[in-house]
């Protein structure tokens, strides 16, 4: 009996240990256990397989099946059974990271990980990033269609989250030992909007002010105010009217203004390359990171029109250049009911098409890139900050306690406060407080706006639908299988005074505030000119003649290598799109390059310089992947950089971008402020000196990885890596092999790249639809389909795009890997 | 041939209470086997292990087969084995290590009942 009992009680805590999580271990019991555990992930590769199901909530029976990507067909009765078959869906391949990201966005990541992400939760409220989704949330509950598609997205999610076995839970659950909650309609917009301050959360007002302070505004106007001497606009007003011959619908004539431009990309050394870290990472979680806005995130896009096209067919091509990561950014699906097939790229989460086409247009998007965040320095009347000052009165400002859970059970309580310009941040190094005002807190109608654009059948529905969208503000662009092709800069945007765009201000007046807005009207846009293409690439949207003044983040390289191919082009095809798309040629090396190294005196270079020297020379300026050139280069302009900014602390001041960088070599006098190297206290360098001094040390480098000649290749130097969003380095796909870079068209940067290439040929019967994304359907690593697609896109090769008029589907289904029939 | 039904009993009833969503439920495989043949405490555990590890690296040998070891290769770097054969060997022990205790807990459970049935005949 005794020795029974003893037995029993060791059994139990036998049992009880491998229950529990040790040391950042997930409880090994659950975690190996051969069904429950990960090995429940492992799916059979091989497939065929047809389910029959039923889903409770649907008003008729449904269809899904699967191609050979793995990407779902859904063929419902109506709309409210296809929104509940797209969040069922959806759920069934990302559920975690569809809930992950609303985490992220709502800062509750303490609640999963423990103490490594308090300090980014509390960024994350005092963002106020549930307050922005709430804000939209409550516009949408008059908005019939919008809150019905929530509601019934949510429904879905929630019915696979029920009906999911213990053994098909999401690898990630079981890693880190939580459960899924119910889904709801906000933690849709909650996705929406975390993408929102990813492409509009990066502003630099608080460095620029500091710059202007300590140099002046004079130097800051000379290193940040530009506007591109070159500027090729998205919608060139002052040529529209004559050689363009645009159309510029309804447009007010613009009026002169002097332009004045803001700083854009801060030079960032190609090969500094995330860290990947492992789960028992003790610091601060590495991976969050990836979730501070970061400016490398940019897009390209273009239509061509039919009288350019090879086949007299409009052509539309798009990718999003996002942050590279697994499972995928996006996930493509193809949703047909009566009067709605739509087919393209959703974001995880979040209900409708996001990129794509339907039976009579195509659409895609980039990134507007303006600001649309200022920061506003408060005075409270005491310490009780119960009151601050606003045109001479006192405003009560408004308290919200967030309780932040952490995963030991314990919890933080911080309270954020309100003003009307928006939530309170932490005190700032110059001893005041400043409140943040961004766009993203005002309610946006995105999603009805895409609702609309899923279901436009011209462009007159298309511009229509796209006026609900506020933030984050795109460059939409446009054809239709009736020929029209069109781009236009859509998002809501203050009328705002540059210098208050660019610094902070004083917040105890309105009138530095955003009193009025334009309306979409007067939003730059295009349609049909003559020239016979329309293209974005986050350049400046309008050159000096448009009439609002604005500043933003723009790119200065890439647009204009797109113009002149698409300029240059009497006719194109899909496979001249295709290439395109990845072309590696650099416009920022080729303009300036060949100048740089006419500043260095090549008689007194010894073999090994005048070698390197002969290669950059020789160079065709394309970041192939193999290319060394493209190596020698960025090790040479990132330690030109360095030195020639030597004299700005970049935690402190803005940087200036490729584009003021090398017109400030190019233009300025040897004896310019910044060529002096600050650390050389007895000499002052002049603009020749700098760039041997650059050179030699690039030698350096360059030498002291000789041995590893392998890893002067460009692709090998610059490390893109796909990383999973914990930074598993086994769920994440390092060192791919491809070209490019941030400033090209094919713009794969250590961390960042084209997150979707897509390519549309607007056939007159059916839109025919290439693409191809980094990464693969499925969310789970222990699914074939989770990383399948990445070679493919890295070769710059495209899958053909299933798509059919939904009568058709007969003729499709039987390549089904699987099909799901619901009743 | 005691042990050999003992064994597949075991085995069989483990890989049955697989499906079950509590994790450690199978543990009543080489309780009710050890309770039934057992005749001592080593043979009790090592029945019990035998079997369930038997079991346990059974089904996860076919699962990982079919998933042509993507997952498993991923896992042994996360806990970090760097090889699947050996984190199938170590999920394998984990089932074998509570089967063994399993085991144990039946054989002591043999005396609990026998007295209770000497308890009975007492009575009357």
């Amino acid at each position: 009996m005794i020795r029974a009992a003893i037995i029993f009680t060791i059994t139990a805590i036998v049992i009880y240990l491998f229950s529990i999580s040790i040391s950042n271990l997930p409880p090994l019991g659950i975690f190996f256990h051969p069904h429950l555990g990960f090995w429940g992930n492992a799916e059979t590769t091989g497939d065929k397989r047809t389910i029959n199901t039923n889903l409770h909530g649907l008003t008729q029976g449904a269809t899904v099946w699967y191609d050979m990507n793995h990407v779902p067909h859904i063929a419902a009765a109506n709309e409210h059974d296809l929104f509940v078959l797209q969040g069922y869906i959806m759920a069934k391949d990302r559920l975690w990271q569809m809930e992950f990201l609303t985490h992220v966005a709502a800062g509750r990541v303490a609640e999963i990980i423990g103490n490594k992400g308090i300090e980014f939760d509390v960024k994350q409220r005092q963002k106020g990033m549930v307050y922005a989704a709430k804000n939209s949330l409550e516009l949408y509950q008059n908005d019939t269609v919008v809150k019905r598609l929530l509601d019934d997205f949510a429904f879905g999610v929630n019915t696979y989250i029920d009906e999911m076995s213990a053994s098909e839970l999401p690898i990630e659950y079981k890693l880190l030992n939580y459960k899924p909650e119910k889904w709801t309609p906000l933690k849709s917009i909650l996705i929406q909007k975390l993408m929102a301050d990813d492409l509009t959360g990066d502003v630099d007002d608080f460095k620029n002010t500091a710059f202007k302070k300590d140099f002046s505004l004079d130097i800051f106007k000379e290193l940040f105010s530009l506007f591109p001497d070159s500027v090729d606009a998205i919608v060139p007003y002052a040529s529209a009217a004559s050689a363009f011959n645009a159309t510029t619908k309804e447009s007010k004539i613009p009026t002169l203004y002097q332009p004045k431009q803001t700083n854009t990309n801060a030079p960032r050394p190609a090969f500094i390359a995330p860290k990947p870290t492992s789960l028992d990472d003790n610091d601060t979680a590495t991976f969050l990171n990836n979730y501070v806005p970061k400016r490398e995130n940019g897009s390209n896009n273009w239509a061509i029109a039919p009288s350019k096209s090879e086949d007299s067919t409009a052509l539309l091509a798009n990718d999003p250049h996002l942050q590279l990561r697994l499972p995928s950014i996006w996930y493509q699906m193809h949703l047909t009911c009566p009067k709605f097939n739509v087919y393209g790229v959703s974001l995880p989460g979040s209900p409708l098409v996001v990129i794509g086409f339907n039976e009579h247009i195509a659409w895609g998007v980039t990134n507007a890139s303006r600001d649309v965040l200022d920061y506003y320095k408060i005075k409270f009347k005491d310490d009780t900050k119960e009151e601050y000052e606003l045109d001479s009165t006192w405003l009560k400002t408004t308290k919200r306690k967030e309780i932040i859970i952490v995963k030991n059970g314990t919890t933080v309580e911080k309270e954020i406060i309100y003003t009307h310009w928006g939530p309170l941040q932490d005190k700032n190094a110059d001893g005041n407080y400043y409140a943040m005002q961004w766009m993203g807190h005002r309610p946006g109608k995105e999603m009805l706006a895409l609702h609309g654009i899923n279901k436009a059948e011209n462009y007159e529905e298309f511009q229509q639908a796209i006026t609900h969208f506020d933030c984050p503000a795109q460059n939409f662009v446009f054809a239709s299988i009736q020929g029209d092709i069109a781009i236009h800069q859509q998002g809501r945007f203050p009328y705002n005074k540059q210098e208050n765009a660019l610094f902070t201000n004083d917040g105890s007046s309105t009138s530095n505030g955003w009193t009025s807005f334009a309306t979409s009207v007067e939003n730059p846009k295009l349609l049909n000119p003559l020239r016979g293409f329309v293209s974005s690439a986050n350049q400046h949207p309008t050159d000096n003649t448009y009439s609002t003044p604005y500043v933003g983040n723009f790119e200065f390289y890439r647009n204009r290598i797109i113009n002149q191919f698409l300029g240059k082009k009497e006719k194109v095809n899909t496979n001249d799109l295709k290439n395109l798309q990845c072309n590696n040629y650099s416009l920022l090396a080729a303009e300036n390059l060949p100048y740089i190294l006419t500043l260095i005196d090549n008689k007194k270079l010894d073999i090994t310089a005048n070698n390197i020297h002969q290669i950059l020379s020789e160079w065709d300026h394309k970041y192939d992947a193999e290319s060394t050139a493209a190596t020698y280069f960025e090790i040479f302009k990132a330690e030109l950089y360095a030195l020639l900014w030597d004299e700005l602390d970049e935690n402190k001041y803005p940087i200036p971008d490729d584009y003021a960088t090398m017109k400030y070599l190019k233009t300025q006098s040897d004896s310019a402020l910044f060529f002096d190297i600050d650390s050389t206290i007895n000499h002052i360098e002049t603009k020749k000196e700098l760039v041997s001094i650059a050179f030699y040390a690039t030698m350096q480098k360059i030498n002291s990885d000789k041995e590893n000649e392998e890893n002067l290749q460009w692709y090998a130097f610059k490390k893109t890596n796909i990383t999973h969003i914990l930074n598993l380095p086994s769920f994440s796909k390092q060192i791919v092999k491809i070209g490019g870079n941030s400033h090209i068209v094919n713009a794969c940067s250590s961390s960042h790249g084209p997150s979707w290439r897509m390519i549309v040929k607007l056939e007159k019967n059916i839109p025919v639809g290439m693409g191809v994304y980094p990464g693969g359907q499925s969310g789970n690593p222990g699914s074939k389909y989770y990383d399948n697609m990445i070679d493919t896109w890295a070769k710059g090769d495209y899958y053909d795009l299933v798509f059919y008029k939904s009568n058709d589907v007969n003729k499709f289904i039987n390549k089904a890997k699987q099909i799901i029939i619901l009743k | 041939m005691l042990n050999l039904i003992s064994f597949t009993l075991c085995f069989l009833i483990t890989i049955l209470m697989l499906f079950v969503p509590v994790w450690w439920i199978f543990i009543i495989a080489p309780i009710l086997v050890s309770y039934l043949f057992c005749t001592n405490y080593s043979h009790a555990f090592l029945s019990g292990f035998i079997a369930v590890f038997a079991a346990w690296f059974s089904f996860i040998f076919i699962v990982n087969m079919f998933n042509d070891e993507i997952l498993s290769t991923k896992i042994a770097e996360i806990i970090p084995l760097h090889n699947p054969i050996l984190l199938e060997v170590a999920c394998a022990l984990v089932g074998g290590i509570i089967g063994g205790f399993g085991g144990l807990l039946g054989y002591s459970l043999q005396s609990i009942i026998v007295f209770r049935k000497k308890g009975k005949t007492k009575y009357y």
